[in-house]
Parts: C-alpha cells; sequence; structure tokens
C-alpha cells in the first residue's frame, strides 16, 4: 500500500507542478506534448481469477515531447512500462526507455521523416503502422519515410522502415518494411469535378517485406490415416521477399458515395496460415447513400490468408502486423456486449454490414417535439469456402502446399458472427434523453475465444439522461444479456453524475447471474470519480474487471480478470 | 521539374527494392521422403519399458579410461537392454598417433564433446541430462537410478535393412509412438555403433594393444541432433511418427555384424531423453 501512495503522490505532482498554459511558445518554436499515467493496486480474488501477482502496484505511464518550428518538428515519447498492468504483462508489452522518436521537415512540396513514424495506405490492406495505446498496440516503423506533392491533388509516398516489436531491440533484425503509394484526388486535380458535386479519388501502393530465412521449418503431415510424420520446408524454399500490392477508388456524387479497396498478397508461408503458398486477397467495399432524416450504409469484405506480418514465425495476438484487415461491424459501447466483439479474422472472413438510419421527424405525430431517431443494423460473418488442393489431400495438410482453392463469393460453412439491432433514440423534454436498444447477437466461441461452441444472446439495453440542472447532469444504464451459453446471462447498471465540465462520479455493477457455475455467480462492481482541470484529468476507481477481451475496430486483446484501485493522470500542455 | 526529380528518384529506388520471391513447388519435403519400406508389429503399449541412454565419453590414450568401460560393462550387465551405452572417443586423448594409429573419433561425437563441455575423461553423460562436463565413473550408477523409469512417454521400433535398398547401404526404418501427451518438441537421433573393435588403449602406463572396443561411435545417420519431429506440440498424444535414414558402408572399416542403430528421442529444449532403442543392422 505504501508504494501505490508513493506512486499516487509522485503522479499528483507532476501533473499539479505541470506547465498549464497550453504549447509554450519560444520565438518562432513550440513546445508540446501529453503526459500519461494509468496505475493499479492489485487485490487477489480467487472467485473471478484474479491471481496474486509478483507486484501489487503497477503501472504504464509515457511522456510525449513535440518541438516544432515553422515546416520542421521533431519528437520523442519515453515509456515506462517495466512494471506495467497485468494485461499488458501478458502481451509482453514490458520495458522502458525512449521507444519513439523522430525529426519531420515539411513544405508545401515535400515531407521527410527520420525515425519512427506511423503510416496508412488506403484502408490499411497494405500498410496500416499505427499505435493503439489501449490495446499495447505499437506497429511503428524506425526508418525514413519521403512524401511528394508535386501537384495539388497528387501525393507519393515512399516508407523504409523496421516495425517495432514491444520494447526488444531493433538492433539484430532481419525483417524490414519497405513500400510506396500514389494517391490521386481528381477533384483536387480538376476543379470542376468537386464543382459538379462529384468525389473521384483513386489509389495504389505495393510494400514489400524482407523476413530472412535462416532456419527450416518443421511440420506434421499425414500421409497415411493415422500416421503422421515430420516434413521440413528447407530456408530456400521460404519467401524472404512478401509483397502485397493494393488498389483502390471512391466516388461519390451529392449523397451517395462508394469506396473500395482490393488487395493481394505474394507467397507468404507463416505460422498463421499453417505454412500455406497459395496468395493472400481482401476486398473492401463500402456504399452510402444519405439524405435529411435518411442514411444507409452497407459494407462488404472478405480477406482470404491477408495475415501479414514482419516475421514469419510471429503469431501472437498482434505484433508485428504491417497492415491491417478492418472490422467493418457496428461497435458498441455496451458493457454486456464488450465481451461478444468480433475479431477481425485476416486469414478467413467475409462479411456483410447493413445499417440503416432513419430520424422520424421533428414535431410530428410519433417523432414528437425534438423527433426520433431510429437505427438498424445488421452484420454477419462467415469463414471463406475451401476446398483442399490434390497436394494437400494427398500430405493430410495445406502446409507446405499452396492450401486449397475458395469460391471468391461464397460463404464458409462456419458463421463467426451476427448482431441484428435495433435502436431508438429520442429526446423527451429539454431535460430528458432516452436510448433503447435490442440486439440478437451470435457468436462462434471456438473460433473467435478458443471456446467450445455457439453463444446466442440478447441484449436488452435503456439509457436515461436527465439534465438535473445546467451543468449537472445524471446518467442511468441498464442492461440486461440473456443467454443459455458460455457465462450464462448478465444484468448491468450503472449511474453516472457529471458537474461540468470538472467532476464526473460513476457507480456500476454487472452480475453474472445466470453462470451455470454457482460459484460464479459474481457481482463485478465499480466506483469511479473523475476531475478535470483545464487539460488536466484525474481518475481514481475501485473495483472487479472480469476476464474477457478488448476490441477496438477488431482488433482485440485479452484481458485477464483484475480487482483493485486504479489510478489515471493525463495531461496535454 | 527539377525539383521533383530528386524525390522522385528516391520513390523509384524505394519501389525497385520493393522485390518479390516466388518459390516453385514442391515446398515440402517429408523426412521420411526414402520411405519406410518395412511394416512395424502393433505396439503393445503395456510391453514398452522405458530405456535410459548412457553416453561415454573417452579416448584411446585416457589411462584411466578402461576403468570407465569396466563401469560402463558392470552397468550394462546390471540393466541389460534397458541400458544403452554409446562410448564416444573425443577430446585429445582421443586423437590417432603413430602408436595408437586408429581414428575411433566420428564428427558428431566431437560436436557432443565439444557441446557438453568435456574436458576430463572417462565422463558419463545420463539421458543427457547431466550437468555439462559429465560425471565420473562412481557416479553412474545413481545417475542411472534416478531415471524415472516409471514414467514412458514414448516407444520406438526400430527395423533396420541392410544391403536391401543398394550394396553396403544401411536403411534404419523407425516408428515413433507418444504414449501420452507431451508438452514439448521433439527430435530424434540416430546413431550408428560399431562393437568388438580391436585397436590399443593406453591403461594407466601400459599399452593394450589388443584391447576390444565396444559400443564406438561410428556415425550419426540423420545429423549429430537429428531431425526434429514437429515443430509443434502434437495436439493428439498418441502421434505416431514415421520416418526412415539410410548411410553407407561403403569406403568404411565398419563391420555391419558387428554394427547397431541407436535411435534416441530427445526433447529439443532441454535435450532430456525420452526414450532409446538398439537394433542390430544385421540379424
Amino acid at each position: 500500500m505504501k508504494r501505490l501512495l508513493q506512486l499516487i503522490m509522485i503522479t499528483v505532482l507532476v501533473a499539479a507542478c505541470w506547465p498549464t498554459q497550453a504549447q509554450h511558445q519560444l520565438g518562432s518554436s513550440r513546445i508540446s506534448g501529453d503526459f500519461g499515467f494509468n496505475g493499479m493496486y492489485y487485490i487477489p480474488d480467487s472467485l473471478i481469477g484474479a491471481d496474486a501477482v509478483d507486484s501489487k502496484v503497477r503501472a504504464n505511464a509515457f511522456l510525449n515531447l513535440l518541438y516544432s518550428n515553422g515546416g520542421f518538428s521533431a519528437g520523442m515519447r519515453y515509456e515506462f512500462y517495466q512494471f506495467p498492468l497485468i494485461d499488458f504483462e501478458k502481451l509482453n508489452y514490458k520495458g522502458q526507455g525512449i521507444r519513439y522518436f523522430f525529426a519531420d521537415y515539411k513544405n508545401d512540396f515535400i515531407q521527410v521523416t527520420a525515425g519512427n513514424f506511423y503510416e496508412q495506405f488506403g484502408n490499411g490492406l497494405s500498410l496500416r503502422a499505427y499505435e493503439e495505446r489501449q490495446l499495447g498496440i505499437d506497429n511503428s516503423l524506425l526508418g525514413a519515410r519521403i512524401k511528394v506533392t508535386p501537384y495539388k491533388g497528387i501525393c507519393l509516398t515512399g516508407v523504409w522502415g523496421v516495425e517495432r516489436l514491444n520494447f526488444d531491440s531493433y538492433v539484430g533484425r532481419k525483417d524490414f518494411v519497405r513500400g510506396v503509394d500514389g494517391d490521386f484526388n481528381f477533384g483536387e486535380i480538376f476543379p470542376k469535378i468537386t464543382e459538379k458535386g462529384f468525389i473521384l479519388h483513386v489509389g495504389g501502393s505495393f510494400v514489400s517485406k524482407f523476413d530472412k530465412a535462416d532456419d527450416d521449418v518443421y511440420i506434421t503431415v499425414y500421409p497415411e490415416p493415422d500416421v503422421n510424420t515430420s516434413a521440413v520446408i528447407a530456408k530456400d524454399k521460404l519467401p524472404q521477399n512478401t509483397p502485397v500490392w493494393a488498389a483502390r477508388a471512391s466516388f461519390g456524387y451529392k449523397g451517395f458515395r462508394l469506396d473500395g479497396e482490393f488487395a493481394q498478397k505474394m507467397q507468404d508461408p507463416n505460422v498463421t496460415n499453417d505454412f500455406i503458398y497459395r496468395k493472400g486477397n481482401a476486398l473492401f467495399l463500402s456504399a452510402t447513400y444519405s439524405m435529411k432524416g435518411f442514411g444507409v450504409a452497407a459494407s462488404f469484405i472478405r480477406a482470404d490468408n491477408m495475415d501479414f506480418r514482419s516475421q514469419r514465425m510471429m503469431k501472437t495476438n498482434s505484433l508485428l502486423f504491417i497492415n491491417n484487415i478492418p472490422a467493418i461491424n457496428r461497435q458498441y459501447s455496451y458493457q454486456l456486449l464488450a465481451n461478444y466483439s468480433y475479431a477481425s479474422q485476416p486469414n478467413s472472413q467475409i462479411g456483410v454490414q447493413l445499417q440503416v438510419n432513419y430520424q422520424i421527424p421533428k414535431k410530428s405525430k410519433i417523432g414528437g417535439k425534438y423527433g426520433t431517431d431510429l437505427t438498424f443494423n445488421f452484420s454477419r460473418f462467415h469463414n471463406i469456402d475451401k476446398v483442399w488442393t490434390p497436394e494437400a489431400l494427398a500430405i493430410g495438410t495445406m502446409s507446405g502446399t499452396d492450401g486449397y482453392t475458395s469460391n471468391f463469393f461464397k460463404f464458409g460453412p462456419d458463421l463467426l458472427y451476427q448482431d441484428i439491432g435495433f435502436e431508438v433514440h429520442r429526446r423527451l423534454t429539454k431535460k430528458w434523453e432516452l436510448t433503447l436498444a435490442y440486439n440478437y447477437i451470435t457468436y462462434n466461441l471456438e473460433l473467435l475465444k478458443g471456446h467450445e461452441g455457439i453463444m446466442r444472446g440478447h441484449l436488452v439495453a435503456a439509457d436515461v439522461l436527465w439534465k438535473v440542472a445546467p451543468k449537472h447532469s445524471l446518467r442511468l444504464e441498464a442492461q440486461h444479456f440473456y443467454t443459455k451459453d458460455d457465462d450464462g446471462s448478465s444484468i448491468f447498471g450503472l449511474l453516472e453524475y457529471s458537474i461540468s465540465p470538472h467532476w464526473f462520479f460513476s457507480v456500476s455493477d454487472e452480475w453474472n447471474y445466470g453462470n451455470p457455475d454457482k460459484a460464479h455467480k459474481l457481482h463485478y462492481y465499480n466506483i469511479a470519480a473523475a476531475y478535470v482541470w483545464r487539460t488536466t484529468r484525474i481518475a481514481l476507481n475501485f473495483g472487479k474487471t472480469k476476464e474477457g477481451i478488448l476490441c477496438i475496430g477488431g482488433v482485440c486483446r485479452a484481458v485477464p480478470a483484475s480487482y483493485g484501485v486504479g489510478l489515471s493522470v493525463t495531461t496535454s500542455f | 521539374m527539377k525539383k521533383i526529380i530528386f524525390p522522385i528518384i528516391i520513390l523509384s529506388m524505394i519501389l525497385l527494392s520493393t522485390s518479390c520471391d516466388r518459390v516453385e513447388g514442391p515446398y515440402v519435403v517429408i523426412n521420411d521422403q526414402e520411405g519406410v519400406t518395412v511394416d512395424f508389429p502393433d505396439l503393445d503399449p503395456a510391453s514398452v519399458y522405458r530405456k535410459v541412454l548412457i553416453e561415454e565419453y573417452t579416448g584411446h590414450r585416457c589411462p584411466n579410461c578402461p576403468t570407465g568401460h569396466e563401469k560402463l560393462e558392470e552397468l550394462v550387465t546390471r540393466f541389460g537392454d534397458t541400458l544403452i551405452p554409446v562410448c564416444i572417443h573425443a577430446t585429445s586423448l582421443a586423437a590417432p598417433t603413430a602408436e595408437f594409429p586408429d581414428d575411433l573419433r566420428a564428427e558428431a561425437g566431437l560436436e557432443l564433446a565439444t557441446d557438453w563441455q568435456i574436458d576430463g575423461i572417462p565422463a558419463g553423460v545420463i539421458n543427457r541430462a547431466d550437468e555439462p562436463m559429465g560425471s565420473i565413473p562412481a557416479r553412474w550408477l545413481s545417475k542411472v537410478n534416478a531415471v524415472d523409469r516409471t514414467d514412458i512417454p514414448a516407444a520406438i521400433q526400430l527395423i533396420n535393412q541392410f544391403g536391401v535398398t543398394g550394396a553396403g547401404i544401411l536403411k534404419a526404418n523407425v516408428k515413433v509412438t507418444l504414449l501420452k501427451p507431451y508438452n514439448g518438441q521433439l527430435r530424434l537421433s540416430l546413431f550408428l555403433v560399431e562393437d568388438g573393435i580391436v585397436s590399443p588403449q593406453l591403461d594407466g602406463t601400459e599399452v593394450l594393444e589388443d584391447y576390444v572396443h565396444n559400443h564406438v561411435l561410428r556415425s550419426a545417420l540423420n545429423g549429430t541432433y537429428g531431425i526434429k519431429l514437429t515443430d509443434a506440440t502434437p495436439e493428439n498424444g498418441l502421434d505416431t511418427y514415421l520416418l526412415a535414414s539410410s548411410i553407407s558402408f561403403a569406403g568404411t572399416s565398419w563391420n555391419p555384424a558387428h554394427c547397431s542403430v541407436v535411435a534416441i528421442l530427445y526433447d529439443k529444449e532441454n535435450y532430456d531423453v525420452l526414450q532409446v532403442e538398439r537394433c542390430p543392422v544385421t540379424r
């Protein structure tokens, strides 16, 4: 407890002493940055599966500093994850040091960057170097980037670098990434296109990884029923240079917009695809139409063997991903759906997403004084269709062969995820707002979580906001998730009181009352308070977190069960 | 226009460097590509017992090594076929000289001696779980006894064919059956050993001209550390692996009638020997 108090005091002091006026000016130079601290005192609780940890007090902390002067900027981030929160320790995101630094020069024509940088080509099917701190993902590239804008609306980008791997050293790495991208916005090149209400945008990228093949790969083959033997893929049969090319286009006219990108990956036998030599591909399509009071958005995605990483033997969570296959399903903030979030499957998924929004007009009989928003959502994802090649059948495994053939638009036999949802939002009076939601979720536990079976569940949720007084509001969230599968049904309640803009208090409880194991019909309660002062936010919470998964944009990580007191401080300057 | 030349050159260089390797099939080589050419009898798991490997590091100019050989033979007599010896001639005391002209060293044995940091001989390594540098003969019995023989993780069936696939060719056919789930990665080594080699041996200060060397490691059929059975832990604990390796006796002094193949199944990470088997080249 002593250590926790020390940590809290240090953090509060840092936050309090931090210069609070935004962005310091030194002549034409400017220094800015932000600091974050997220600590926790862990209390063991064997019932929820929160094991005793070596060090009870743990924290993640970082400091970003950015210097800029005209077109020049330079920055660094110091990270202290030496004794990280247990979620991050499980990801092996552990260590400390300056893991992000760069210098950048930019003018109207050119931008050059040396050091670490993030970059995305198109929708990320070929390259997405990004940071998602909550997930412990930092796929920044250490190297160089050049961007050229030879003409308004044309941007050419080249990157060359080594991908970050947690706190591991870059020294001795035998893999790197390089790529180019061209982006052409015809609306800017030919302004008349824009004037007539059209959007026309095309682009293309080519990204290649080099991963030195030092070792043979051993696999198990099954030449006869019930008989296994080992086999080897010699290192000279492992491609060291694997590229992905992608082409994209966007077209829009008034309220209509159509976006699409297709990518293809060349031979990339790796541990995630069981060392098959088949080319990978991905197609992403999105169409939206909106007019006053009505909007519809439909998306389609198919990904086949598109797990593209810097190292062929890497299979851990999201480490060393070069690209990103997005999850296109609707993202929810409902606590009870969090455990059944869909995780994008880059090697095998095909699915659709449809969302329709309609606003019943204001001051109508049904719409009421302020109007009523209706949202309907449907998404369904399957694995892809696969027919084993004769070579794969002969040795009883796809490994070491082209693997399979696949009918491009045929859905595979396994349903991964389905969501049918309906939401009504209505402002009742000046002081009251109400949201009601219903979702029917089907979730493949085996393929998405490694458990057995399919989970089918119904969620009913209500969200009521009451503006008690100017700057004071009270929010009540009630959810009920009914299922006979997995951990059974749960109920969740949250009460949140805000005094804008400084104070925030909440109390919540999740009760897994339907757990088939009586001993696990548990409460996961949480009490939290936060104070915001200018750009600084200090938050304290106490409670239990259920073991599960955390997904952001279809990228997920496991969340271990925990119980304890948490302190979070963020500030920017 | 001039200002775009330099960036375009750099972008072009990046584009040119983004190369693509295209590998032609077949991509995979099955380890028993020679094909197992025998039928293995059905395995009765109840009849399998745990055997122990003892690797004795020795040398013909080592004055104390005959004592080690005696100790080894004493243990072999005591444990019968459940103790399988391999004598590895290594260190400078195994190098041939005018007085000791025969070279009983094998490339695989020298590599093992280096890796096990064998300095003084005689030294014994039991089931490869021993500490570096091996142990002295007086400790071998206790180390053999320390092996838990009630734990029988796997069975090895070994059938040799000599002269069948070609003149002077030995082909060892092996079937490994895991008898219970094993959480680790496995390798299999095949050693050729020879008994009854008559060659001088120093014993104290005396040279024994007609000394009979037994269990002498002659060669490894599939490399010093053999082959990995799989890169991944088998999902099914009762996995079976078939493989075959060949070696030619042409141009060697090896006597097939005195030779045996020793098959060693061990953990890739800690080298612990899970099972070992020995089978004569000719019956």
